[in-house]
């Protein structure tokens, strides 16, 4: 099958799944708590608590109000976020950049870190290296994110001076200064006004929650990656290329790496699918205005609009990055088809 | 070597394009920008000769930015330091009024409060530019209010200045936007009704004829809602059109000593210095308000001198308290209380009380009231709860505010008075009394609520000890959606709620708590007529003394009856920089005044 009929296919099957992933997180915000939760406050008369319910279709039946969520969906119209206090998609949009940036960079320091290490410790096995790094990813697995972030905010920031604790940039500094917003993308920016001292003090910015949020990407990784490796490495095919005298250079990085990639692709691909999702609490600690602290947020404020919107846009993302992954997969197996 | 076709297996991998590649990013991230940040020092924009307060907030974006809508602390702030009223509060007192862009405030005495207290006169200050540049006149003044009761948003301030100032208020329905973008001129309350209820007498006279005599007017418009905004500002953005509705949640323009000059959602709020403002400018150049959501990070940046001020929670005291750089002030009464109703028309259903014995009204028994207010120990809940940060009020005036009295009783706790009580309440029929009968009840507390769950083991621990064998209190943590349904069908026995006042006036704790038609007294299924009378009568008087005496006798009379008890008054707990000048707490100040602050 060519490449774009499979993309074709594969994208007209995402909307089955999104449907299905619809339904399943509407039904899931009905039976786990009022949506009017959100709209009441302890100072409401019974009477403003009733509008409450008639404005949002909180009074009608459950299907019925998936009907108008969905359609609204469908429309354009993702409701409006309360927390954010703008529509839900509007939300979505201006907070996507930092969470991509984040991510991105936080995959950036952990992809190499995590293959290299992970390929290291196969070529050194039951060594002391392959001993030291196996825990160290254990403990990367292990750490909690809050603490790990406290840790390095303590460190880098408050004792030693030379990493900025929080924002995405010195608001103090930029006070004078009005702030580029062409892409949403700070990095991209400050590069396009050709403003670099702006663009050095965001890096510095990124830097403390990227490596937070790349700790764990990099445990994984060096998890599978060993693995995949010492696998890859007791198959005939190396032996053979070591037989026939190739230098071990060429074995490790052209015959053995390159296939002990494929599993640890689906690893990156759910990586990173998952920092977009997940870095609540990095962003929340390091005061990054990103969709995890956004989530967060309507989660402890009870905001199910805002919580549904989330959800779904990531269910599209997470569906979006699988299918990325695969069309990788057959870039570096030729065995696989696109079937 | 990495790379060497000699090498050990082990040695190979491509290593040196790795390290290569890191190297390279973090070199690239972090001395690369260091550098560029380096070279970059010479184009501060004058920060260094600036002086600039930054605040290191909690999380939490306002719901809007326009006073006529706004009804929450976030924006509130805001609202108060680029926004003015009519009148503010003298310093630290929130009894005390000082005037603002009036020249006087209002009262008998200097004759412009007349017509038995229904007319308010307010000569306003000439020369106050808005940030536009802008003259503030009458016509501003007029404009405010009158946009406020057009909008009339249900869930908005609007309520506070229409039921005292438009007849029959609560029959005008919010303002609607036609398809045109217009407002609907039969929605919201109508001009001709705003006409009849404020005047402009002259550029800048201004008067506004109350249905109701209430002393506590000056304060009601002292709260946001009393905002004056430029008329040509709103007018040259959309005006009463929903376009200019949108523009104004984002956009201000007042006359305070401060303009809004940017505002990033989840990020930050630049408050700049006015330069034309009416008083002497504030010292401070601008103020930087930072939302940053974690408090230990807030910590970290109070304590390493990057924000000036920062809320800090009440845990991390021991952090604070011991740092020479940062000052704290604290224990100072907050007008926020806590209390607990008593519902006396109970609407049980087995399932959401599958314990409960008592009859719906088993509340409407004073004696059974009163038991249940000894057995509450408010001063542990207090000392584990709040961490000792807090008053056990002895009503619903809090401790700071006009017709508060230290002379009334708070409720004790007390096993013996319990057992007295309970024996004083008859059972259904006076066949016998609920000491010795006993009662099983169930109470209930929203999940993750530690205040209120301590609050029920409280109840328990001391209903139970009264009869160990017959008096049976079961708590049941429900989640919030689950508590406020259970809320909304009137089903819980007891209700745990807090309060925050919008004007500094005991009529606003009164009304909503104990007049019959109070959102709490509803709430609590009870009525009165003689209590009705005594807070209408008290809410009215103009002769302070006499105002004094009848809030005295109301606050003795509510404390015979006990339809709440008062749980907690919080205090406040303030952390800055040492550097940091002109901290002023008032009660009634939506978070910081920044005015008087200087570094």
């Amino acid at each position: 099958m060519r490449l774009s009929k499979y993309i074709v296919k594969r994208i007209l099957l995402l909307i089955p799944v999104l449907i299905g992933v619809s339904i399943i997180i509407f039904a899931l915000s009905r039976m786990t708590g009022e949506p009017a939760a959100a709209y009441i406050t302890d100072k409401m008369t019974p009477a403003q608590i009733q509008q409450v319910y008639e404005k949002y279709h909180f009074d009608e039946p459950v299907v019925n109000q998936y009907w108008y969520w969905l359609t609204g969906i469908l429309e354009g119209d993702w409701g409006f976020s309360k927390i954010a206090g703008v529509p839900v998609n509007e939300a979505i949009l201006v907070r996507l950049p930092v969470t991509m940036e984040l991510t991105l960079l936080s995959m950036a320091i952990g992809i190499p870190i995590g293959i290299t290490l992970g390929t290291k410790t196969a070529l050194r096995k039951d060594k002391t290296f392959d001993h030291v790094v196996r825990v160290i990813s254990l403990v990367g697995v292990s750490i909690p994110v809050f603490w790990l972030a406290l840790i390095l905010q303590y460190v880098f920031y408050y004792k030693l001076d030379i990493l900025p604790a929080a924002g995405l940039y010195d608001i103090v500094r930029w006070s004078f200064t009005p702030i580029p917003d062409i892409t949403g993308f700070l990095i991209i920016d400050s590069l396009l006004v050709g403003n670099f001292r702006l663009f050095g003090d965001h890096i510095l910015h990124m830097v403390m929650p990227a490596v937070t949020l790349s700790f764990g990407t990099i445990a994984v990784l060096i998890r599978i990656q060993r693995n995949s490796m010492l696998e890859v490495l007791n198959l005939d095919y190396i032996k053979t290329a070591r037989a026939k005298g190739l230098p071990e250079k060429t074995v490790i990085n052209k015959h053995a790496r390159r296939n002990a990639l494929i599993p640890t692709t689906t690893v990156v691909g759910l990586s990173f699918g998952g920092s977009l999702g997940g870095a609540v609490l990095t962003e929340s600690i390091f005061a990054l205005p990103g969709l995890g602290r956004w989530s967060a947020s309507s989660i402890t404020h009870f905001d199910t609009t805002s919580i549904l919107g989330f959800v779904l846009f990531i269910a599209l993302v997470y569906s979006l990055v699988n299918l990325a992954v695969d069309i990788m997969y057959a870039y570096l197996d030729p065995r696989v088809k696109l079937e | 070597m990495e790379g060497n076709t000699d090498a050990e297996p082990r040695k190979a991998g491509g290593s040196k394009i790795i390290v290569f590649f890191i190297v390279g990013l973090l070199l690239g991230a972090g001395l690369g920008a260091g550098i560029m940040m380096a070279l970059g020092d010479d184009d501060n924009g004058g920060q260094a000769t600036e002086k600039i307060v930054v605040v290191a907030t909690i999380s939490g974006n306002p719901e809007s930015l326009d006073p006529a809508v706004d009804y929450e602390t976030v924006g509130g702030e805001v609202i108060q330091n680029v926004y003015e009223t009519l009148m503010f509060y003298d310093g630290d007192s929130a009894a005390t009024l000082v005037p603002m862009l009036c020249t006087e405030v209002p009262t008998v005495a200097n004759g412009l409060v007349t017509d038995n207290g229904l007319t308010y006169t307010y000569h306003l200050r000439e020369g106050v530019k808005f940030h536009d540049g802008t003259d503030m006149t009458s016509e501003d003044v007029f404009y405010s209010f009158a946009r406020a009761l057009r909008l009339n948003d249900p869930n908005g301030p609007a309520w506070m200045v229409g039921e005292l100032l438009i007849p029959d208020y609560y029959d005008y329905s919010r303002g609607k936007y036609l398809s045109d973008g217009n407002l609907n001129a039969t929605s919201g309350v109508p001009m001709d009704v705003i006409y009849d209820h404020i005047w402009m007498k002259d550029a800048y006279t201004v008067q506004f004829n109350l249905t109701v005599a209430f002393p506590g007017w000056n304060y009601v418009i002292t709260f946001g809602v009393g905002s004056i905004v430029s008329k040509d500002y709103v007018e040259a953005n959309g005006g009463m059109t929903q376009d200019g509705y949108n523009y104004m949640f984002s956009h201000m323009c007042g006359t305070g000593a401060f303009s809004l000059e940017s505002y990033y959602p989840d990020t930050h709020f630049i408050l700049a210095r006015h330069d034309g403002y009416w008083r002497e400018p504030a010292k401070l150049s601008k103020v930087i308000i930072r939302q940053i959501p974690d408090a230990n990070t807030r910590l970290l940046l109070l304590k390493s001198g990057e924000a000036d001020v920062a809320s800090i929670p009440r845990t991390l005291r021991s952090s604070v308290i011991s740092d020479s750089n940062i000052e704290v002030t604290e224990g100072k009464p907050t007008f926020n209380i806590d209390f607990i109703g008593l519902n006396q028309k109970i609407n049980f259903n087995s399932t959401a009380a599958p314990n409960t014995n008592v009859p719906a009204n088993f509340f409407a028994d004073k004696n059974v009231r009163l038991a249940f207010a000894h057995a509450m120990n408010a001063s542990k809940l207090i000392a584990t709860q709040f961490y000792g940060a807090g008053i056990q009020p002895n009503g619903a005036i809090p401790k700071g505010m006009f017709g508060y009295n230290a002379s009334v009783p708070t409720y004790t706790y007390d096993l013996a008075l319990v057992k007295s009580y309970l024996e004083n309440a008859s059972t259904p029929g006076n066949t016998s009394n609920y000491l010795a009968e006993g009662f099983n009840i169930d109470i209930f507390y929203n999940t993750g609520n530690t205040v209120r769950q301590t609050a029920c083991e409280m109840f328990r621990d001391g209903l139970q000890a009264a009869n160990p064998d017959k008096i049976h209190v079961t708590i049941t943590g429900v989640e919030w959606a689950t508590y406020l349904a259970l809320r909304k069908a009137g089903s819980m026995p007891v209700l745990f709620l807090g309060w925050a006042p919008d004007y500094a006036d005991p009529n606003n704790y009164m009304q909503p708590f104990f007049h019959s038609a109070g959102t709490y007294a509803s709430m609590c299924g009870f009525g009165n007529d003689t209590l009705d009378a005594m807070i209408e009568q008290a809410a009215g008087e103009l002769n302070p003394e006499t105002r004094t005496t009848l809030y005295y006798e109301l606050s003795m009379y509510l404390y015979g009856e006990c339809l709440h008890i008062w749980t907690v008054q919080a205090t406040n707990f303030h952390c800055e920089r040492v550097s940091l000048d002109g901290y002023t707490f008032n009660p009634m100040y939506s978070g910081l005044y920044y005015y008087p602050m200087d570094k």
